[in-house]
């Protein structure tokens, strides 16, 4: 079995782990320390992208190359930002470091204020997380008071402050541009691109914006150079990755893992297994909005490659197991409903589609179904792939799309027989 | 703060000094507005006009501009909900480990919809999307206490030690 790694989470558990001297005590703020002592920015991000970082919020685009498109120089305003939205069905995991570790979070922020000379970050937690906005702020606080930010930190000329921002209550302000529109007081609709934060972010300054466990790998990438980081995990996505496993297994939770690790690993060793010892039927491998894979496709590597020949994504890394107790077409209306709900209303295909397609949806699992609907959920959602201003359209499709591929026969069942076949099924609790 | 109006609120000076602290620490003052909106809401729980109105001009955005954000945000509210907000996460990974089962027993036991306020006006009862506790489903927030893998029996016991 692959061994569980503790570099993400190796304050997680810890007495008083939240607090800056139980962190520094343990060797934090050191990264911090040797790039602003010895390490131009320019050094800073080459080693951040040697490292091949890949960003852990859902796209998986490199870190480095990303900081990159900021304009040089810290005679330019740059902001950043961490997106601590975390909001996307399955996903967990940045919560965990949080309410944790939020200092190596903090230090992994600071770090890339450096290596990009910008003069701020912006930690935007979702508003149903005030445990954590309180515990980030603390932590900001401690921060501030050790000189590890504001002005001149640790004699080095660099001034950097990071200001903490509470969402309210919607997915949308997960995608990035969304999130800066809410940061300055808005609805959250995202922008059109180009431009884009690189050149247009927050208040229209340039902005960079990576996801919570991005910034959290930083100080190791630091501290142990690219060389090491790149040796762990599989050559397309290096590192470890917060695995956050949910539905029916046995032992849910989060799990440090080498990206390479298998899903049926993941889910039968980690995992512990399928909760009530029924057949496996299904895995969403990386957040909802990922495609379905069935039970016989679990034997990949849960890395870009690995999934990619099953055609799926990693996504999140939120893993959603559902055991032969549940029904696919009640388990696609229950995610319909989420893309409908959190739609923002602002493109035709997203608003309108994802209405259709838990109306559609719906009236199968309800017993109103029509033999053409299968065909009509994949015609409606390949018509909102690809044409919206962000990808929420796309992520309420694959879902749909994959959903129907995958299951087909189970669909159509609901339409021949006028009801939901697995209606008299007790779906398998966890409690 | 206990029960207290709009009026009241907007004129008492430990509120409004949290206010301006909100102003000054961000780059910008409109960042300032949604936290500036929370503190309506717990205080409130809602986001009357009379407040928006208030807050709108203390920014220099227009009334329209701070309604359309009000109605945006799900946690936000233009009636007052009851003194104990009910969350139940009903997203897939808590559907799957038994979200359906919570709601429906909190919906006999208070005697209220999805939506609805008790008479005596302690409970209000909502279901809401991914709480980003999937390990912990089925999940329920009662204000901002989160609750993990809430039996029926574990939800009865929560909510008899509110008062
Ligand atoms: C609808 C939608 C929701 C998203 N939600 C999140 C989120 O909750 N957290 C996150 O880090 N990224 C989220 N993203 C991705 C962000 O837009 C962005 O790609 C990410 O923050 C970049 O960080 P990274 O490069 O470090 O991964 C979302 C994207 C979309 C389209």
């Amino acid at each position: 079995m692959t061994e569980v790694l503790k570099l993400l989470t190796r304050n997680v558990g810890k007495p008083n782990s939240t607090h800056v001297d139980a962190y520094m005590g343990s060797g934090g703020y050191e990264s911090l320390m040797t790039v602003l002592h010895k390490w131009t920015p320019e050094q800073t991000l080459n080693e951040v992208k040697a490292a091949n970082l890949k960003g852990r919020g859902g796209a998986g685009f490199p870190a480095g190359l990303k900081w990159s498109f900021l304009p040089k120089g810290k005679e330019v305003l740059k902001y950043l930002v961490c997106n601590a939205d975390e909001s996307e069905p399955g996903t967990f995991k940045d919560r965990l470091l949080i309410e944790n570790d939020p200092h190596s979070i903090l230090e992994g922020i600071i770090i890339a204020g450096w290596a990009t000379q910008a003069a701020g970050c912006f930690f935007y937690i979702r508003g149903e997380m005030p445990a954590g906005a309180r515990i980030f702020q603390k932590a900001v606080d401690q921060a501030y008071a050790k000189g590890f930010l504001g002005k001149n930190i640790l004699g080095s000329g660099f001034n950097f402050d990071v200001w903490v921002s509470r969402g309210a209550g919607a997915y949308i302000c997960g995608e990035e541009t969304a999130l800066m529109d809410s940061l300055e007081g808005k609805r959250g609709q995202p922008r059109l691109k180009p431009p884009f934060p690189a050149g247009y972010g927050v208040y229209g300054v340039p902005t960079n914006i990576n996801n919570v466990e991005s910034y959290a790998n930083v100080p190791l990438i630091i501290r142990n150079g690219a060389g090491w980081y790149t040796a762990i995990g599989s050559p397309s996505a290096p590192g470890t990755r917060l695995f956050g496993i949910s539905g029916h297994v046995k032992r849910p939770g989060v799990f440090e893992l080498p990206s390479g690790v298998t899903l049926r690993e993941l889910i039968y060793e980690h995992a512990g297994g399928i909760l009530g010892d029924r057949p496996l039927k299904a895995v969403i491998p990386g957040g909802s909005s990922v495609p379905v894979l069935r039970a016989d496709q679990i034997d990949v590597t849960m890395d870009p490659d690995g999934l990619k020949s099953v055609g799926t994504m990693v996504g999140s890394a939120g893993v959603i197991v559902m055991n032969d107790s549940v029904c696919m077409v009640k388990a696609l209306l229950n995610l319909m409903e989420f893309y409908a709900h959190e739609s923002c209303g602002q493109c035709t295909p997203c608003r309108e589609g994802t209405h259709w397609l838990e109306l559609i949806v719906r009236r199968l699992e309800e017993g109103g179904g029509r033999p053409s609907d299968c065909d009509l959920i994949l015609d409606v959602a390949g018509n909102i792939m690809g044409r919206t201003i962000c990808p929420l359209g796309d992520a309420a499709a694959m879902p749909a799309i994959s959903f129907v591929q995958q299951f087909r026969e189970e669909f159509e069942a609901h339409a021949r027989e006028g009801r939901c076949p697995m209606r008299d099924v007790r779906m398998t609790a966890a409690i | 703060m206990s029960e207290q109006g709009v009026a009241e609120l907007i004129k008492n000076p430990g509120f409004l000094a949290k206010v301006d602290r909100l102003v000054k620490s961000y780059p910008r003052p409109q960042t300032a507005l949604i936290p500036i909106l929370h503190l309506c809401q717990a205080e409130l729980r809602h986001v009357p006009v009379e407040f928006q109105a208030f807050i709108a001009e203390r920014l220099g955005l227009t009334p329209a501009h701070v309604r359309g954000v009000v109605t945006f945000y799900e946690m936000f509210s233009e009636e007052p909900h009851g003194r104990y907000l009910l969350q139940v996460c009903k997203t897939l990974p808590c559907m799957l480990t038994g979200s359906e089962a919570l709601l429906e027993h909190l919906q006999n036991k208070l005697g209220i919809k999805p939506g609805g306020t008790t008479q005596d006006g302690r409970f209000s009862l909502i279901t809401v999307e991914c709480l980003a506790c999937c390990d912990g489903g089925p999940s329920l927030m009662v204000n901002e206490a989160l609750h993990k893998r809430v039996s029926t029996g574990d939800a009865d016991r929560i909510l008899s030690e509110l008062e």
